[in-house]
């Protein structure tokens, strides 16, 4: 296949198993999130994909061969926090790891230029790393990550502690990437942020894979769907509401009205149902009690689903 | 990466049918492969080489080594082979006295003879314009009279009153009316030589100074840079630096350019300091400074290198033990002590150079580079002995930097806790999977 296919790690750190049977694949244009909570072994994959530690068992290639050094040299990577050297000019350090990559000198610098002028450091060329914001140290990062054009992009949790604009700034330059045709990797184990990022997710747990494939699809695959219900007047009780979802959903074991109260009033219902309650029963019992004024049924979000899928 | 790499994946892999998209650079494997040390290296050199810390050091070796010339230079005065000046006064003297004083002195010395009056004799005596007067009192016709400020000036009273001997002498002879041949036995010279234990020399003064610089020189260079190998080292990993430039270069292109690229900016200070030296040395009034005490200042210069390799890979492996910068004094520590040994034996080959341990610890790889240099300017070092020990110092940091290298390698991306020596010594025997 083309593009990166990662199949079946494992890795132990003495008696920590770290990865446990992850497979991941990403094609070239394509971009996937590799999500999972904190210590699920998205750095120990990633790091293993840069070839930066060995594998007890699993295969690692690109467009169908092993990695090798100079394949590698054509993936773009960027560790989790830091990762480039606080006291050296961002002109210099990016133009700096260009030449490692192999690109000569001026092309290393055109293209370290070109790279601040992108994420709108150009003016900040020759000051140190250490003067900037978290945000812009990011983005030296990335431009670091991208000097040499990679074939392949590995993105160590690039979103954590940014705020909402700097994360729409770097999005916008990987989705420019993959425009180019890059593979790009990033993982989160912010589940959240991530379903609005990308498409196409790998979720790992305990160094396994869990659930591959469209954010859309994994949320659909949950076993509940989430119910909001707001009345304009008069607003309805609980003791009304739990018939009603007992109604259109008679397998609904897991049903767990939760009432939000304003005031004295409640106005607003919510409730976690299987997936087979029908919303068009559940609309009409809801007209029933009340002026509806907003009326929503959805699979899960993408965290809740994971939630699930760890209970499972 | 060699065969032996852990991260070479054994499975077999169906041929590589590459195809990357058209905007991926294409590098050139083989420059670059021979290359990247160069670019390590580089990058040390410039961004360290523009630290302040770095220029103001440089500037102050500078005005040091310069220092060191000027004030040899000014020293170097009053040792000079010119003439010993000194001025005589004279007053109603007759004109065989006054020439005698301005002739008996021996030919080191040039006498001026200036004529005074009475009156003046004092204060010139007082002031400084005459060193000496020699007074005939009594206008003339009385007895003479030497008159110094406070006492005699070393070896110019000798000479006044040899003078004053001499020409009273003659007169006496010819009124006695004797023969010459008899005033020519009474002037005979003795039979008699003089013979000193333990003569003045300066050779010996010039090659302990660059002696005792040597073990400063060499200390302050490898404690110091070797340090800094070890700081670098531990920045890049507690940065995770260090898994971007994995990904890039190899792990002994990496230490091999952290190990040229500071022992050039440590090389560039050894030669001021040395140079200074050397200029220092020339400038100064030491003569016949002997060939091989100029001759260990290249010396030193070899043996630096091979040190700073040998010490700065040391330096990078502890560093790599470590992954957060508040662990780098106790992790420093291992490679310090063989440099302090090194340096404490230094002082013996310093005090007595021809010693047995001066000679063994000349050899003897780790301490050679502090006592060959000592030894060495001491004159003590014979040939075979500088042959020896450079010989063996060569082997030594090659294995070293290769052992170094080999534990780098596993140590380098392992983050956490701090891995014990024998733990990261142990991985050369048992490489992890």
């Amino acid at each position: 296949m083309s593009g990166l296919a990662v199949s079946n790690l494992h890795k132990r750190f003495g008696d920590l198993v770290a990865l446990d049977g992850v497979s991941l694949g990403v094609e070239p244009g394509a971009m996937v999130g590799f999500l999972g909570p904190n210590g699920a072994g998205k750095s120990t994959t990633m790091r293993s994909i840069m070839r930066l530690i060995g594998l007890d068992q699993g295969t690692i290639s690109w467009n169908g061969a092993p990695i090798d050094e100079s394949t590698r040299r054509r993936f773009g990577y960027m560790p989790q926090e830091r990762g480039v050297y606080e006291r050296m000019r961002l002109h210099e350090q990016i133009a700096y790891f260009g030449r490692l990559a192999g690109l000569d000198e001026s092309e290393a610098s055109t293209r370290a230029q070109r790279l601040l002028e992108r994420v709108g450091l150009d003016g900040r060329r020759d000051d140190e790393v250490q003067e900037l914001s978290t945000g812009n140290k990011q983005r030296v990062q990335l431009c670091v990550a991208l000097v040499h054009d990679p074939v392949l992009l590995i993105l160590d949790e690039p979103f954590a502690g940014l705020d909402p604009l700097a994360v729409d700034t770097l999005r916008e330059i990987i989705v420019e990437q993959t425009e180019r045709g890059t593979a790009v990797v990033f993982s989160s184990h912010q589940l959240d942020l991530v379903q609005d990022l990308c498409r196409h997710v790998t979720i790992i747990d305990h160094g396994r894979t869990i659930a591959d494939g469209d954010v859309d699809d994994i949320r659909a695959g949950s076993q509940r769907r989430h119910l909001r219900v707001e009345w304009a007047d008069p607003s309805p009780t609980t003791d009304a509401w739990q018939p009603m979802v007992d109604d259109a959903s008679p397998s609904a074991t897991n049903g767990q009205p939760i009432v939000v109260s304003d005031g004295t009033l409640r106005r607003t219902t919510q409730a976690v149902l299987d997936a087979d309650a029908d919303p068009a029963v559940l609309m009409s019992s809801a007209s029933r009690a009340g002026r509806v004024a907003s009326f929503r049924f959805e699979p899960p979000s993408l965290d809740d689903a994971f939630t699930e899928l760890l209970r499972r | 990466m060699t065969a032996t790499d852990p991260h070479t994946r054994t499975d077999s892999a169906p041929p590589a049918v590459t195809s990357a998209p058209t905007t991926a650079p294409t590098p050139d494997s083989a420059t670059r492969r021979s290359g990247a040390w160069r670019l390590i290296a580089r990058r040390e050199i410039v961004t360290r080489g523009r630290s302040k810390a770095y220029r103001v050091t440089t500037v102050v070796l500078a005005i040091l080594s310069l220092g060191a010339v000027v004030a040899a230079a000014a020293f170097s005065g009053d040792d000079d082979d010119g003439p010993t000046r000194a001025t005589i006064g004279v007053v109603d003297l007759d004109d065989a006295t006054t020439s005698s004083l301005g002739e008996n002195a021996p030919e080191s010395w040039e006498i001026e003879v200036v004529e005074l009056t009475s009156d003046e004799v004092d204060d010139a005596v007082q002031n400084g314009d005459v060193d000496v007067a020699v007074v005939r009192t009594d206008d003339g016709d009385g007895p003479i009279e030497v008159v110094w400020e406070e006492e005699p000036r070393f070896l110019l009273d000798g000479i006044v009153v040899d003078a004053l001997v001499s020409v009273e002498r003659d007169a006496r002879v010819a009124e006695l009316g004797l023969d010459a041949d008899v005033v020519a036995q009474l002037d005979a010279p003795i039979d008699a030589s003089v013979r000193f234990v333990d003569p003045p020399d300066d050779s010996d003064t010039a090659r302990s100074v660059i002696a005792a610089l040597t073990i400063f020189v060499m200390f302050f260079a490898v404690q110091m840079y070797g340090s800094q190998i070890a700081m670098v080292v531990i920045e890049e990993k507690a940065g995770r630096i260090v898994e971007i430039l994995l990904s890039l270069v190899r792990p002994s292109s990496l230490l091999a350019g952290k190990i040229v690229g500071i022992g050039v900016l440590a090389a560039l200070h050894v030669i001021i300091i040395a140079a200074g030296l050397a200029a220092a040395l020339a400038v100064s009034g030491f003569r016949d400074v002997p060939l091989s005490a100029y001759a260990s200042l290249p010396l030193l210069f070899v043996v630096f290198m091979l040190a700073f390799a040998m010490f700065g890979s040391f330096f990078a492996l502890v560093g790599s033990l470590v992954s957060r910068q508040e662990d780098a004094q106790q992790a420093i520590l291992p490679a310090t002590v063989p440099i302090f040994i090194g340096y404490a034996l230094s002082f013996q080959a310093l005090s007595a150079p021809d010693s047995t341990l001066a000679q063994i610890s000349a050899v003897v790889p780790i301490t050679s580079p502090f006592s060959l240099p000592v030894v060495t300017a001491q004159g003590e070092a014979s040939t075979w002995l500088i042959a020896l020990a450079l010989a063996l110092l060569a082997v030594t940091a090659f294995l070293v930097v290769s052992l170094a290298a080999r534990v780098y390698e596993f140590t380098l991306l392992r983050t956490g806790t701090r891995i014990p020596l024998t733990e990261a010594l142990r991985l050369l025997v048992r490489p992890p999977a």
